[in-house]
C-alpha cells in the first residue's frame, strides 16, 4: 500500500482540513506506506532548521494524519504503526538525535542524515528496522561451500606437496586406518 | 508473511506441540497456525512459558541446557514430569509442516526423572543437513541458533572465554572438519617419533659396534706373505703346510709357559753358582771369624761369672763391716726396745693405740698428754657442763611459765562456766549491785591478764637471755670441740710415725744382727775369715783385668753379659750364612774349584740354549697374533662396512621421520590457518547482518559499530573476541566488562538473531526467544518488534516469543497484526488460545 502527498492533501481538503491540507502540502514531501507501516518524510535543510522544526513537524503528523485515518481512508489500526522520517543534510549531534528518536509523543521517529550521492531508499534503510531487507539472507548456501570430506581435504592439503598430504587425499583407507601402520606405510616409502 | 509464489518451503516449522505431565502441564496441545509466522506466548512469570520452550528444547535434544551443569543436583529431585499430576506417562511430541513427528517420553529413574529418555525418531537425521551430520551436534547448534535463552545468549556473550566461544563458533560454522584430522595427525607425529627414537637407538648401537669394532682392529697393515714364511721357517715347514694358526697359537702359548719355567729354573741355577764362585774365598774368612767369635764368647761368658763371683765377695764384706759395727755397739737393740717401750707407755704412745672415733678416750689421753692441750680440754669440758645448767635452767622456766599459762586459762573457763550456769544472776548477792555477766567476764579476764603480764614479760625476758647464752655456748662448744679434735688428730697422727719409725729401726737393728750372725756362722763353717775374703777378691779382680775382653773400668756382671750376646748372635749369623753357603755348594757338588769351572759353563750353556728357545716361541707368538689379527681384521673390516649401510638405511628413515613429522605440523597448521581463515570470512558475512541489527536495535550511544575478530596470537587456542567501538573506531571496549544488563541482552540479541538468520547446518525455520526484550526501553522493544516483522516479511521464519509484560504485549498483538498467534497462559500450565 502506498499514498502520496497529493492525494492524503486531497482528500484532507475533502474532509474540510483545508489548512491542514495547506501546510502538510508546504512542508511535508512524502507520504509514503511501507510494509505494513506509515511512513512520512519531512527534509529540513539544515540542522538548524531541524532543531526547530521536528516538533511542529510531529505535531502536524499527530494533528493531520494519525487523527484523521479513517477519514483518509486508512486503516485505523494504523496509528500504531505511523513513523516520522526527518531528513538533514548537517551532521547530527548524537544529543538533538537521542532527544528526537526518543520522544514518544506521537509516533516513532528517525532522525537521517541525507548524504550526497546516497539513494533517498538507501539512507532510509539503513537507519530504520522496519525497512531492512533479509531476503538476501535465503541465498547464503554460498556461506559454507566445503563441508565434506572431499572438500575439507582439498582445502585443507592446498600447497601443501608432501607425503601425507598426498595419503590424506589418496589413500582410501587413510581415516579407518592405525596411525602405526600408516607411520611404517609412509617411512619406507619415503626411505626408498 | 510468506512470499507470493514461492514454492513450498523444504524447511521445517513447528506445527504442534504437545506435552503431557511434562513441568507444569497436564495434557497440553499446542496447535500451531500454519499461515502466521508469529508466536506470542504470553502470561505471568511462573505460569509455563519458560517450561513451553523446555519442552521444545527437550523434546528435540533430550536435554536442557541451563541443567547441564548440574548434575548431582538435578538428579536429586524431580525435573521433568509435572509433580502435581497423577501418575501416568510424561512425554512431548513435536510436529512439522513437512509431516515429520517426534515423540519423547521420560525414563523412569531410581534417582530423578533427568534423562534423555526415549524418543520414536531421531530428529538429528532430518533436522541437520546431510553435508552437516558430523560437523555439528544438535544440542549445541540448536541453543546457538534456535533457542534464545537469557542464560544460553548472557552466558555466550559475558562468561563463556574466548577459546571456548571460538570452538563453539567454529562447531557452528561447520569447520570442525577442518580439525577432525588433528587428533589423527597429532597421533601419527606421536608414532612416528617414537620411531625415529627408536631408529636413533639403533643407529647408536650400531655406531659403538662400530667404534669397538674399530678399536679391536690392528693399528697397521701388515705383510702376510713375508709373515707366512717367516712363520713357516721357525716352525720349519713349508708355507703351505703351515697348520691352522688358531692351533699354532694354542700350542705355543703352553710350550711358552713351559718354556718359562725352565727358563727361570736356570737362571735360579746360575745365580746359585755365580755365588758361591763369589764367595769362594770369602767362606774361609768367615770360617775363622766364627772360630774367633766363639773365643770372645767364651770369654766374656768368663768374666760375667768373674763379676758375679766378685760382687759376692765384695757383699760379704760389706756385711762383714757392718756386723762389726753392730758388734761394736751392742746395745744399740737393746736401746731401741727401750725406746719404744718408752714411747709406747708414754702419752703419746698410748694416744697412738686410742681410736679416734672413741671421744671419751681421745679426751681422757689428751688430758694425760697435760700442758695447752690439757687446758683446752678442760675449758671444753666446763664448756659442757654450763651449757648442760643453762639448758635445765631454761626448760624449768619454760615449764613454770607453761603452768602459769596453764592456770590462767583453767581460771578464765571456770569463771566462763560459772557465768554460764548462772545466767539468771543479774544482781550481787552481797552488794546487789547490778551484775552483767559479759561485762563480769570481761573484767576478770582483763585482770588477769594484768596481774599475770608483768610475770610473763619478766620470765620471758630471762628465757630470751638463757637462749642467747645457750646458743653462744653451743657456738663456744662447737668451736672447741672442732680444734679440740683437729689437735688429739694431729698428735695421734705424730704419734703413730713416731711408733713406725721405732719399729723400723728396730726390724733393721734385729736384721742386721741376724745377717751378721748368719755370715759369721757360714765362714765359721768354711773354717775361714774376711781375710780369705779379701784374698779372694784381689784374685779374681786380678783374673778380670788380665783378660783380654776387659774393657777398663767395667767390672759388672750386666756389662759382659750384654757384650756376649752381641758377639752370639753375630756367630749364630754367620753359621746360618756358612751352613746356606756349603748346602748350595753340595746341592751343585761344587766341592772344588774344577768342579765350579765346569758347572758354570754347563749351566751357562743350558741357559743360553733355553734363550734361544724363548726368543724363537716368542717369534712364534707374535707372527701368529700378527696373522689372526689380521684376519680378525678382514672380518671386522667387512663387518664394519655392513653397520655403516645399515646405519645409511636408519638415517634415511630417521630423515623420513623428520619429513612426516614436520608435515603433520604443516597439516595441522594448514587446519588451524584455514579455519582461522574459514572463520573470519564467515565471521565477517555474520558479521554484517549482526552488525544490522546490533545498528537497529540501537543499543549504546557512543559505543554503536561492532567487531568480531580471530585472536590467534596463542600458539594453542585462537579466541573469537567481541569488541564494541565508537564511530571513528579509536574507543574500543569488551562489551562483557563495559555494557549494562540491558546492553548485553541486545548484544545478545543481535549475535543470537544474525547467527539464526544465516545459520545454514539446519532444515527447521523455528526459532524461539524466551523473554528476549527483559531490561529492554522502549525504544529497544519498538526496534526490536520492527526487526521481527521485516525478518517475517522477507523471510519464512517462525518466532516464538514469550514475555510477561501486559504493555509489551499488547504493544506486539498491535504491531504484529493479523501475523501473530497468541497462547495466553493464564494460570499455572493453563493456556488459552486468542
Amino acid at each position: 500500500m502506498s499514498i502520496s502527498r497529493d492525494s492524503v492533501v486531497a482528500r484532507l481538503n475533502e474532509v474540510g482540513l483545508r489548512e491542514i491540507a495547506e501546510r502538510l502540502a508546504q512542508g511535508v514531501n512524502t507520504i509514503q506506506s511501507r510494509a505494513g507501516g506509515l511512513f512520512i518524510t519531512k527534509n529540513f535543510q539544515s540542522l538548524d532548521e531541524l532543531e526547530k522544526g521536528w516538533g511542529d513537524t510531529q505535531n502536524l503528523v499527530a494533528a493531520s494524519v494519525q487523527t484523521n485515518l479513517e477519514k483518509l481512508g486508512l486503516e485505523p489500526d494504523l496509528t500504531w504503526d505511523i513513523y516520522l522520517i526527518l531528513m538533514c543534510p548537517d551532521v547530527i549531534p548524537d544529543a538533538l538525535r537521542l532527544e528526537i528518536e526518543y520522544d514518544k509523543f506521537c509516533c516513532k521517529k528517525y532522525v537521517v542524515q541525507e548524504i550526497a550521492g546516497t539513494p533517498f531508499e538507501e539512507s532510509v534503510t539503513e537507519e530504520v528496522p522496519l525497512l531492512c531487507e533479509w531476503a538476501t539472507l535465503e541465498s547464503a548456501d554460498a556461506l559454507h561451500p566445503g563441508v565434506n570430506r572431499t572438500a575439507i581435504l582439498q582445502r585443507l592439503t592446498t600447497g601443501i606437496d608432501t607425503a601425507l598430504a598426498h595419503a590424506m587425499t589418496s589413500l582410501p583407507d587413510f581415516e579407518s586406518a592405525t596411525a602405526e601402520s600408516l607411520v611404517d606405510r609412509l617411512i619406507e616409502e619415503q626411505a626408498q | 508473511m510468506i512470499p507470493e509464489g514461492d514454492e513450498p518451503m523444504a524447511e521445517h516449522r513447528i506445527s504442534s506441540i504437545e506435552v503431557c505431565n511434562f513441568r507444569p502441564f497436564d495434557e497440553q496441545e499446542f496447535l500451531i497456525d500454519p499461515e502466521r509466522n508469529i508466536v506470542l506466548l504470553y502470561g505471568n512469570n511462573g505460569f509455563g512459558k519458560t517450561s513451553f520452550f523446555d519442552a521444545v528444547e527437550w523434546g528435540l535434544t533430550g536435554k536442557l541446557a541451563r541443567y547441564e551443569g548440574a548434575a548431582r543436583e538435578r538428579n536429586e529431585y524431580g525435573v521433568l514430569k509435572n509433580q502435581f499430576a497423577n501418575d501416568g506417562d510424561s512425554w512431548v511430541r513435536l510436529a512439522f509442516s513437512q509431516g515429520r513427528a517426534l515423540k519423547r517420553s521420560v525414563r523412569p529413574s531410581g534417582h530423578g526423572d533427568y534423562n534423555e529418555g526415549t524418543v520414536d525418531t531421531d530428529p538429528s537425521t532430518w533436522l541437520i543437513k546431510p553435508e552437516w551430520t558430523s560437523l555439528v551436534d544438535l544440542q549445541e547448534a540448536f541453543n546457538l541458533t534456535h533457542l534464545l535463552t537469557q542464560e544460553q545468549v548472557n552466558r555466550f556473550v559475558r562468561s563463556t572465554k574466548d577459546t571456548d566461544r571460538y570452538a563453539a563458533i567454529v562447531s557452528l560454522f561447520g569447520l570442525s572438519g577442518y580439525e577432525a584430522y588433528n587428533p589423527k595427525l597429532e597421533e601419527i607425529r606421536r608414532q612416528t617419533r617414537q620411531r625415529k627414537e627408536q631408529f636413533e637407538r639403533e643407529k647408536n648401537q650400531k655406531e659403538q659396534g662400530i667404534a669397538r669394532k674399530e678399536s679391536s682392529m690392528g693399528s697397521a697393515d701388515i705383510d702376510v706373505r713375508a709373515k707366512r714364511t717367516e712363520l713357516a721357517g721357525l716352525l720349519e715347514v713349508e708355507t703351505d703346510e703351515l697348520p691352522d694358526l688358531q692351533e699354532v697359537q694354542r700350542h705355543i702359548q703352553q710350550a711358552s709357559q713351559k718354556l718359562v719355567q725352565e727358563l727361570e729354573a736356570a737362571e735360579g741355577k746360575n745365580r746359585e753358582i755365580a755365588y758361591v764362585a763369589q764367595n769362594w774365598v770369602a767362606c774361609e774368612k768367615n770360617n775363622q771369624r766364627i772360630g774367633e767369635l766363639r773365643g770372645f764368647v767364651e770369654e766374656n761368658q768368663r768374666l760375667t761369672n768373674a763379676c758375679q763371683n766378685l760382687a759376692g765377695c765384695r757383699w760379704v764384706r760389706s756385711v762383714q763391716q757392718d756386723y762389726a759395727a753392730h758388734q761394736a755397739n751392742p746395745e744399740l737393740a737393746t736401746s731401741l726396745v727401750t725406746e719404744l717401750s718408752k714411747f709406747l707407755a708414754s702419752p703419746q704412745g698410748l694416744l697412738s693405740q686410742c681410736d679416734p672415733e672413741n671421744e671419751a678416750r681421745m679426751l681422757e689421753f689428751g688430758m694425760s698428754l697435760g700442758g695447752g692441750i690439757a687446758e683446752s680440754i678442760r675449758s671444753l669440758i666446763d664448756l659442757r657442763k654450763r651449757l648442760g645448767e643453762l639448758t635445765e635452767d631454761a626448760q624449768r622456766l619454760e615449764t613454770m611459765l607453761t603452768a602459769q599459762s596453764d592456770l590462767e586459762r583453767r581460771l578464765i573457763r571456770l569463771a566462763r562456766d560459772f557465768i554460764a550456769e548462772n545466767t539468771q544472776i543479774t544482781q550481787c548477792p552481797v552488794c546487789k549491785s547490778r551484775i552483767e555477766s559479759s561485762q563480769v567476764l570481761q573484767e576478770l579476764e582483763d585482770r588477769i591478764h594484768s596481774d599475770s603480764s608483768s610475770f610473763f614479760r619478766e620470765n620471758a625476758e630471762k628465757l630470751r637471755s638463757l637462749k642467747g647464752q645457750i646458743l653462744d655456748r653451743r657456738q663456744k662448744k662447737q668451736s672447741m670441740d672442732q680444734q679440740v679434735q683437729q689437735i688429739l688428730l694431729d698428735q695421734h697422727k705424730q704419734a703413730i710415725a713416731s711408733k713406725v719409725s721405732l719399729e723400723e729401726r728396730l726390724v733393721t737393728a734385729k736384721q742386721l744382727a741376724a745377717t751378721g750372725e748368719s755370715v759369721k756362722g757360714w765362714l765359721d763353717h768354711l773354717n775361714t775369715s774376711i781375710s780369705v775374703i779379701d784374698q779372694l777378691d784381689q784374685r779374681i779382680t786380678a783374673d778380670i783385668h788380665s783378660s783380654g775382653a776387659y774393657v777398663e773400668g767395667q767390672e759388672t756382671k750386666e756389662f759382659y753379659e750384654t757384650r756376649r750376646d752381641q758377639l752370639q748372635a753375630e756367630l749364630l749369623s754367620l753359621q746360618k750364612n756358612v751352613v746356606s753357603y756349603n748346602e748350595l755348594k753340595t746341592r751343585h757338588k761344587l766341592s772344588s774349584p774344577e768342579e765350579l769351572r765346569k758347572t758354570t759353563e754347563q749351566a751357562a750353556a743350558v741357559l743360553t740354549h733355553l734363550k734361544n728357545r724363548k726368543a724363537r716361541t716368542d717369534a712364534v707368538t707374535r707372527l701368529t697374533t700378527e696373522l689372526l689379527q689380521d684376519d680378525h681384521d678382514s672380518r671386522t673390516r667387512a663387518e664394519i662396512a655392513n653397520l655403516k649401510q645399515e646405519i645409511i638405511a636408519l638415517d634415511k628413515r630417521i630423515g623420513a621421520c623428520e619429513k612426516i613429522e614436520n608435515d603433520c605440523g604443516e597439516l595441522r597448521a594448514a587446519s588451524r590457518r584455514v579455519v582461522e581463515e574459514e572463520t573470519n570470512r564467515l565471521l565477517d558475512e555474520y558479521g554484517k547482518t549482526i552488525q544490522k541489527l546490533y545498528v537497529h536495535l540501537n543499543p549504546h550511544v557512543r559505543l554503536g559499530r561492532l567487531e568480531f575478530r580471530i585472536d590467534a596470537s596463542n600458539r594453542a587456542n585462537n579466541r573469537f573476541v567481541f569488541e564494541a567501538h565508537d564511530p571513528t573506531g579509536q574507543v574500543r571496549v569488551n562489551p562483557s566488562y563495559t555494557f549494562s544488563s540491558a546492553q548485553t541482552n541486545v548484544l545478545a540479541i543481535s549475535v543470537f538473531l544474525g547467527i539464526a538468520l544465516r545459520q545454514q547446518w539446519s532444515n527447521m525455520n523455528a526459532l524461539f526467544l524466551d523473554d528476549p526484550i527483559q531490561n529492554m526501553d522502549d525504544i529497544n522493544v519498538h526496534s526490536f518488534v520492527d526487526i521481527i516483522r521485516s525478518v517475517v516479511r522477507d523471510t519464512d521464519k517462525q518466532f516464538f516469543i514469550s514475555t510477561h509484560d501486559e504493555r509489551v504485549f499488547e504493544f506486539m498483538r498491535r504491531k504484529f497484526r493479523d501475523n501473530v498467534q497468541i497462547f495466553h497462559f493464564t494460570g499455572y500450565g493453563k493456556v488459552t488460545h486468542e
